[in-house]
C-alpha cells in the first residue's frame, strides 16, 4: 500500500487527450467529407436558393473542419497521419450521403440526418470533458453547434420559401439515420446497429460530381451571359451598346450586376475541383471552400442588385451555364489553370479599379461596395490559383510551361464549344436586352457629372484607360 | 533622399521616398497603376524594371508570389518594391 491523497474531483475515463484527439478525429473526418459533399451538390443542384445556402454552409463546414484539424494537433495526435488513416466507416457513411436522388433528397439526408447526428456528437463530446482541462476544445465545439443549429433553421427557411418538401424523401433519410446509427454516431459513441445493407436505399453506384450543370427552372435556358462571351452575337453586341448610349455609367451598373450573378460558374469550377480532386493535402480544400464560397456570394451581389431594382430577374437577366459546360470535358487542373488565367487578367488589366470607379461615378453606392469587395477577394482567388497551380504541377519551368500548355488548351475547348453553340437560339443576347432596354431607360435619375472620362472597354481593360482615370 | 521614376510607355514621372513603395509614391503622385492586394501575392502590379535598381521589401521579400526567373528577367512586385536608385519602368 501506499499513501495518496483523494482525487479532488470526478472525470470521465473517456474525457483524457489520446481519447479526445480519437474522437475529434473521426467528427473531423465527418467535417471534411462533407464539406466536399456540399460542394459536390453545390454544383448539382441547380434551384437557386437551395443553391446559395449549400454554397454557404460548404464554406462554414470548411472551417469547422478546419478547426478541429487544428486541435486535435494540439493533443498530440501525430502531424503524419492527421491526414491519412480516416474511419472508414465515416467514409462510408458521407459516400452514401452524396448518393442522394435530386437535392430534395440530399438537402433532407443532410440537414435532417447527419447534422443532427453530427451536434449530437459534439454535445456528446461537451457532456464528457472538461471545460477547464480541455477548454480550447469547447470554445472550437461551441461555435460550431452554433453555425449547424443556424443551417438547419436556414435551411428549414429556404426550403418553406421555395416550397421544397423534402418530406417526400423520408425512405431515404431513414436510410441514412441507419447508416448513422450502424457507426455508433459519427463519433462512435453510440452502440452499433446492424447495418442496413438491404435496404431498398443501399448499394447505389458512386456518386460523381456534374460536368454539365442546368439554372433554375425559372431562367429561359442561357448559354452566355453578356457580348463578350460570344463574339458572333452582333445582334446581342448592338442591343447591348444601347445601355451605353444612356450613359456609360448605367451600363457599367447593368454589366457589374449580369456580370456578378453569373459568376455562379467560376463558384462551380472551384467547388467541382474539390470532390473530383480528392487526395489533396488540408490547405488546397480550405482555399478552394473560400475561392468557391466567394464566388457564390459574387452571384449573391449580382442578385441581390438585379433584385433591389426590382427587375424581374428570369425574365430579363440571362441566366448562363455555357462556360462551366464548356469545361466539361477538361480535368479539374486545367479547369482551374484555365479560371486563374480568367481572374489574373482581369486584375492585371486593372479591370475591377476601373469598373469601381465608374460605379463610384454613378454613385451607385450598392454596386461599388460589391465591387470593392469582389476586388479584395478576386486579389485573394489569384493568389490561391498561382500557389496551388505551381504546388500541383510543378514549381519550375517544366510546371509554368504545363500551366501554360493547359491554359492555352482550355481556352482553345472554349473557343471551340462557342463556335459550336454561337446560332443556338440560347446563345442569342439580344432578346433579353431589348426588354431590359426599355425596363432600365424608364428607371434613369439624374445627377451632377463629375466629369469623369470614361474608356471602358469591358473585360478587356488596360493600362490606357487606368490613365484616363487620373483626371 | 528621393528618386525619380519613369514609366516608359505613359511617360509619366514621380518621385519615391526611401522606404516608400514604388506603388505608393505613384498614388501619392496622383498616377493610377494597377494594383490589388497591396501585399506581393496577387501580382496585379507585376512590373519589368527597364533601368535602375529595386528591390523587394526585405521584410517580406521571402513571402512574395515571383519566382526566381521573372526576378532574373527584371521583373518586381511595385506594391512590395522599394527604390535604390533612379527606375525605369515597362508601363
Amino acid at each position: 500500500m501506499v499513501k495518496v491523497l483523494p482525487s479532488s474531483r470526478t472525470t470521465h475515463s473517456e474525457a483524457r487527450v489520446d481519447q479526445a484527439s480519437t474522437y475529434l478525429k473521426r467528427c473531423y473526418v465527418a467535417e471534411r467529407q462533407l464539406m466536399r459533399t456540399l460542394a459536390a451538390w453545390f454544383v448539382d443542384t441547380s434551384q437557386w436558393e437551395i443553391k446559395s445556402q449549400l454554397a454557404q454552409d460548404m464554406w462554414e463546414t470548411a472551417q469547422h473542419a478546419d478547426a478541429l484539424r487544428t486541435r486535435i494537433l494540439e493533443l498530440r495526435y501525430p502531424r503524419r497521419d492527421v491526414d491519412k488513416k480516416y474511419d472508414p466507416d465515416v467514409l462510408a457513411l458521407l459516400a452514401e450521403c452524396a448518393k442522394a436522388e435530386g437535392h430534395e433528397a440530399f438537402v433532407g439526408g443532410i440537414y435532417q440526418v447527419l447534422l443532427p447526428a453530427l451536434l449530437e456528437a459534439y454535445r456528446t463530446y461537451l457532456e464528457l470533458t472538461d471545460p477547464v482541462d480541455d477548454a480550447p476544445t469547447v470554445h472550437v465545439l461551441r461555435h460550431i453547434i452554433y453555425d449547424k443549429e443556424a443551417q438547419i433553421a436556414r435551411m428549414r427557411d429556404v426550403l418553406g420559401l421555395v416550397n421544397v418538401h423534402v418530406e417526400a424523401t423520408q425512405e431515404w433519410q431513414d436510410y441514412l439515420r441507419l447508416r448513422v446509427q450502424s457507426i455508433g454516431g459519427i463519433a462512435n459513441q453510440t452502440e452499433h446497429r446492424e447495418a442496413p445493407d438491404q435496404h431498398p436505399c443501399a448499394n447505389r453506384p458512386a456518386y460523381s460530381v456534374g460536368r454539365q450543370v442546368k439554372r433554375d427552372a425559372r431562367w429561359r435556358p442561357a448559354l452566355f451571359h453578356l457580348p463578350h462571351e460570344n463574339k458572333y452575337d452582333v445582334e446581342g453586341r448592338k442591343a447591348w451598346q444601347r445601355f451605353e448610349t444612356l450613359d456609360k455609367r448605367v451600363a457599367m451598373q447593368v454589366w457589374s450586376a449580369i456580370s456578378h450573378f453569373n459568376e455562379i460558374w467560376a463558384a462551380e469550377v472551384v467547388a467541382a475541383g474539390m470532390w473530383d480532386l480528392d487526395e489533396q493535402q488540408w490547405d488546397f480544400y480550405l482555399d478552394m471552400a473560400r475561392w468557391s464560397w466567394d464566388e457564390a456570394r459574387h452571384s449573391m451581389m449580382g442578385y441581390r442588385a438585379l433584385q433591389g431594382w426590382g427587375l424581374d430577374i428570369p425574365d430579363l437577366i440571362p441566366f448562363a451555364n455555357a462556360t462551366y459546360n464548356a469545361m466539361g470535358p477538361m480535368e479539374p487542373i486545367q479547369r482551374l489553370a484555365l479560371l486563374h488565367f480568367y481572374e489574373e487578367g482581369l486584375l492585371r488589366a486593372g479591370t475591377k479599379q476601373i469598373e469601381l470607379k465608374i460605379l463610384e461615378s454613378a454613385q451607385d453606392d450598392g454596386s461599388a461596395q460589391d465591387m470593392d469587395f469582389d476586388w479584395a477577394d478576386e486579389a485573394i482567388h489569384v493568389n490561391y490559383g498561382y500557389t496551388w497551380l505551381r504546388r500541383l504541377l510543378g514549381d519550375d519551368n517544366a510546371g509554368k510551361e504545363e500551366v501554360k500548355r493547359l491554359t492555352d488548351d482550355a481556352r482553345g475547348i472554349v473557343a471551340q464549344f462557342v463556335l459550336a453553340n454561337k446560332d443556338r437560339p440560347e446563345a442569342q443576347l439580344a432578346p433579353y436586352f431589348d426588354r431590359l432596354y426599355t425596363v432600365i431607360a424608364g428607371m434613369l435619375r439624374d445627377i451632377p457629372d463629375d466629369g469623369l472620362q470614361i474608356q471602358w472597354a469591358p473585360v478587356v481593360a488596360d493600362e490606357d484607360a487606368l490613365k484616363a482615370l487620373q483626371s | 533622399m528621393s528618386y525619380r521614376v519613369h514609366l516608359a510607355k505613359s511617360g509619366a514621372q514621380f518621385s519615391v521616398q526611401k522606404g516608400e513603395t514604388v506603388l505608393e509614391a505613384a498614388e501619392n503622385a496622383g498616377i493610377v497603376l494597377s494594383y490589388s492586394c497591396r501585399s506581393g501575392t496577387c501580382r496585379s502590379c507585376l512590373t519589368r524594371v527597364l533601368a535602375g535598381s529595386a528591390e523587394h521589401d526585405p521584410d517580406y521579400a521571402d513571402e512574395l508570389n515571383i519566382d526566381a526567373a521573372e526576378m532574373t528577367d527584371g521583373y518586381r512586385l511595385l506594391c512590395s518594391v522599394l527604390a535604390y536608385s533612379d527606375l525605369t519602368l515597362e508601363k
